[in-house]
């Protein structure tokens, strides 16, 4: 709970008619993090396997259908579905090919539309000779237009002395085609399927002068061209939105699948490979080694080998946080700062115990505190994945301890009193009349938390450089700590009362406060130089830091009550003025209730990142991501 | 409420405590935070470092509300 998972190095000696297998089982299983093997000269490097050159096809091909449909790829809240590869395959291919096709057939419309309007296609016919005596045969026939297609090998498979020119403009295909008479409706044929436009028969005479043939005059349908070429382009408009509508689910499922299979193909890129066989290396959490070797020794039927490979010293593993459900979501405050070295505490549990007790003694109100749960719990039910729904868990606990501190304080929107109701809350601390206390525990919060910080610290240097380290670094930080409790209460004066009275029991004797303030010093020295020296007054500040738990809540009790007061004479008016006091009260409290989460939500975070953190966690480890979880791409 | 010209200044003293320390600790986290959020863009992990260096001199408006508390204890 306090640490992370402990990891074991695997190796995996699998042949390889049984990669396949293992690869699926390890993606399914999503418990190792593979190492990437890198090229020596006792092994190669893994191929990736034979169906990835085809899949990278697939997957290519549904981005390309998603993108024009405009399906949003990166959207991942659809209802998985299985679905076989062999029907993505046919469906992706077919939707594909007819997207292709549509799309060509309108590029080529475009295209040849300009060339026939602007002529650009004469200069395709400058230097043009056909062999005189087929150009001048009774029973020839020519044609002259724009295909959409290469067809020069269907038109040449019509007869043998069919002859065919194909020749570029501006991208759009022009064609000259000589071929008998006899083969008129087999060419007209070939000519049609592919969208064939003509050139006006005068246009070729002028341009021809010595071709003297029957030329077939295919142009009439150019003059249409204008409305094809819009009816083409609703109908695929129409197709597309279709597919969003009707296949969107569909391709995303299939991009995901096509995905995770493509994934599994490049994995052979990681392994290390010889002639027969194929060595995967990775971390598992250790609790989770041996159902994996079972797993992988019955789906193989023990043909593969799995076991420990004895780690290097110092080698460290990949960190993966391992907390009980409730304090989960703090993870995500913790990967944001710096996920914990391998060895390291993990401070996940500890920031769930006490960020929302510092976050609800800045914001303390039940009022505040009930409707902001309310407006959370609402949000949640809305969104439960990512880190939204993570940081809405952290605010809950958040209200929670709103709620708490707003009975400590006898608070009810920034109220000690109800008005109307007469009831007198009852507090243990008033903070509109107690400042001094409220600064005197904030301040002893701070000395709490800081001791318990380098407690911990102690703690990591001890189990990663050994005792010597350990009171070094920490224990010399800790004899300081009765110097500063004795600042605060005789110098700063800023401890008073009974607070002072009991900071005074961790104060010993001047004398004994002097030497053990030196040993203090002398060691960290020891421990961390002159830096260390350097940093000295750091420990003073950030106890002192701590006064921000009062100052933050202050000033939205302050607000709260102007708002109130100035209500208040709203109402004693009467009239419109009741109409425009309660909207002030609404539009008030509104920005109040929003300025009193962000300021409480940053301080706290502050004071864990800054003044905690600081006197035990490095952080820096490297986070466990397993094969076959998805990972966010950039 | 009437307030002698004493008392008055020492308000006026404490907040100048808490005023020019912000001021002077806004100085300093200004530069700070465009260089940690300008690091943050190229390299995601030194969240936690950025946020560490830009609040280094925070610590001076700490003390400034500690000496303002003290000037307002001696108005008493």
């Amino acid at each position: 709970m306090f640490k992370p998972q402990k990891m074991v190095k695997v190796g995996i000696v699998a042949p390889n008619n049984l990669l396949n297998k293992v690869i699926d089982t390890l993606y399914s299983l999503k418990a190792i993090q593979i190492e990437e093997y890198e090229k020596s000269e006792d092994f190669d490097i893994g191929h990736p396997l034979k169906r990835g050159e085809e899949l990278s096809e697939l997957v290519i091909k549904t981005k390309s259908i998603a993108s024009n449909a405009d399906i949003n790829l990166s959207n991942k809240e659809f209802q998985r579905e299985k679905l076989q590869e062999e029907n993505i395959r046919n469906e992706i291919n077919n939707i594909y090919d007819e997207l292709k096709n549509s799309i060509e057939t309108i590029d080529f419309y475009k295209k040849s539309l300009l060339a026939i309007k602007q002529k650009s296609y004469h200069v395709a016919f400058e230097g043009l000779k056909f062999d005189s005596a087929r150009s001048n045969d009774e029973n020839s026939l020519f044609f002259c237009g724009f295909v959409k297609r290469d067809i020069e090998k269907t038109v040449r498979a019509t007869s043998e002395t069919s002859f065919i020119l194909t020749k570029d403009v501006d991208g759009a295909r022009l064609v000259f085609i000589l071929a008998p008479k006899a083969k008129k409706a087999e060419i007209t044929a070939i000519l049609k399927e592919n969208n064939f436009l003509g050139i006006e028969k005068d246009e070729i005479r002028k341009l021809m002068p010595s071709v003297k043939t029957q030329f077939v005059d295919m142009h009439t349908r150019t003059e249409g061209l204008n409305r094809e070429l819009v009816k083409e382009e609703k109908t695929l408009k129409t197709r597309l939105s279709q597919i969003k509508k009707e296949s969107e689910q569909f391709i995303l499922n299939a991009n995901e699948i096509l995905e995770e299979e493509h994934e599994k193909c490049e994995a052979p890129l990681k392994f290390a490979a010889s002639k027969n066989t194929h060595v995967i290396s990775g971390w598992v959490p250790e609790k989770r080694f041996e159902k994996v070797k079972e797993t992988l020794e019955e789906v193989t039927e023990n043909k593969i080998f799995v076991n420990l490979i004895p780690l290097k010293e110092k080698e460290l593993g990949p960190v993966l946080l391992n907390n009980p459900r409730p304090a989960k979501s703090f993870q995500f405050l913790i990967d944001l700062f710096a996920m914990p070295q391998y060895f390291e505490v993990d401070p996940t549990i500890l920031m769930f115990l006490t960020f929302p007790l510092f976050f609800g003694f800045m914001l303390g109100d039940i009022g505040y505190g009930f409707l902001t749960f309310i407006i959370f719990a609402l949000l949640r039910m809305k969104f439960n994945k990512g880190a939204v729904s993570q940081i809405l868990n952290i605010l809950m606990l958040s209200s929670v301890g709103t709620i708490i501190f707003g009975f400590i304080f006898g608070e009810f929107f920034g109220e000690e009193f109800i008005p109307y109701l007469h009831i007198e809350l009852p507090h243990l601390l008033s903070r509109a009349h107690q400042i001094n206390e409220l600064l005197a525990v904030a301040i002893i919060i701070g000395i709490l938390h800081v001791l318990f910080g380098l407690i911990l610290g102690f703690i990591n240097t001890y189990h990663h450089h050994g005792l010597k380290h350990a009171v070094y670094e920490k224990v010399g930080w800790i004899l300081l700590i009765p110097l500063v409790n004795w600042i605060l209460v005789y110098f700063f004066k800023v401890v008073e009362g009974v607070y002072a009275t009991i900071l005074n029991y961790t104060i010993p004797p001047i004398p004994i406060l002097i030497a053990i303030s030196i040993i203090g010093v002398v060691l960290i020295f020891m421990g961390e130089g002159a830096l260390g020296i350097i940093e000295l007054p750091s420990l003073l500040s950030n106890i002192l830091s701590y006064a921000r738990l009062m100052a933050v809540g202050l000033a939205s009790v302050q607000l709260a009550l102007i708002i109130n007061e100035n209500v208040g004479i709203m109402f004693n008016q009467g009239g419109v003025m009741i109409i425009f006091g309660i909207l002030l009260l609404i539009i008030g409290h509104l920005i109040n209730i929003i300025l009193g989460l962000f300021g409480p939500f940053i301080h706290s975070l502050r004071l864990h990142y800054v003044e905690f953190f600081k006197r035990f966690y490095t952080g820096g480890g490297k986070k466990f991501i397993p094969f076959g979880e998805k990972q966010k791409l950039n | 409420m009437t307030v002698d010209i004493g008392t008055g200044l020492l308000a006026v003293g404490a907040g100048l405590a808490v005023g020019l320390s912000a001021v002077g600790a806004g100085m300093g986290e200004g530069p700070i935070g465009a260089a940690a959020v300008g690091a943050l863009a190229e390299k995601e992990e030194l969240f936690g470092k950025g946020i560490l260096m830009t609040v280094l001199p925070e610590s001076l408006i700490i003390f400034g509300l500690v000496i303002a508390l003290k000037i307002l204890g001696m108005a008493g």
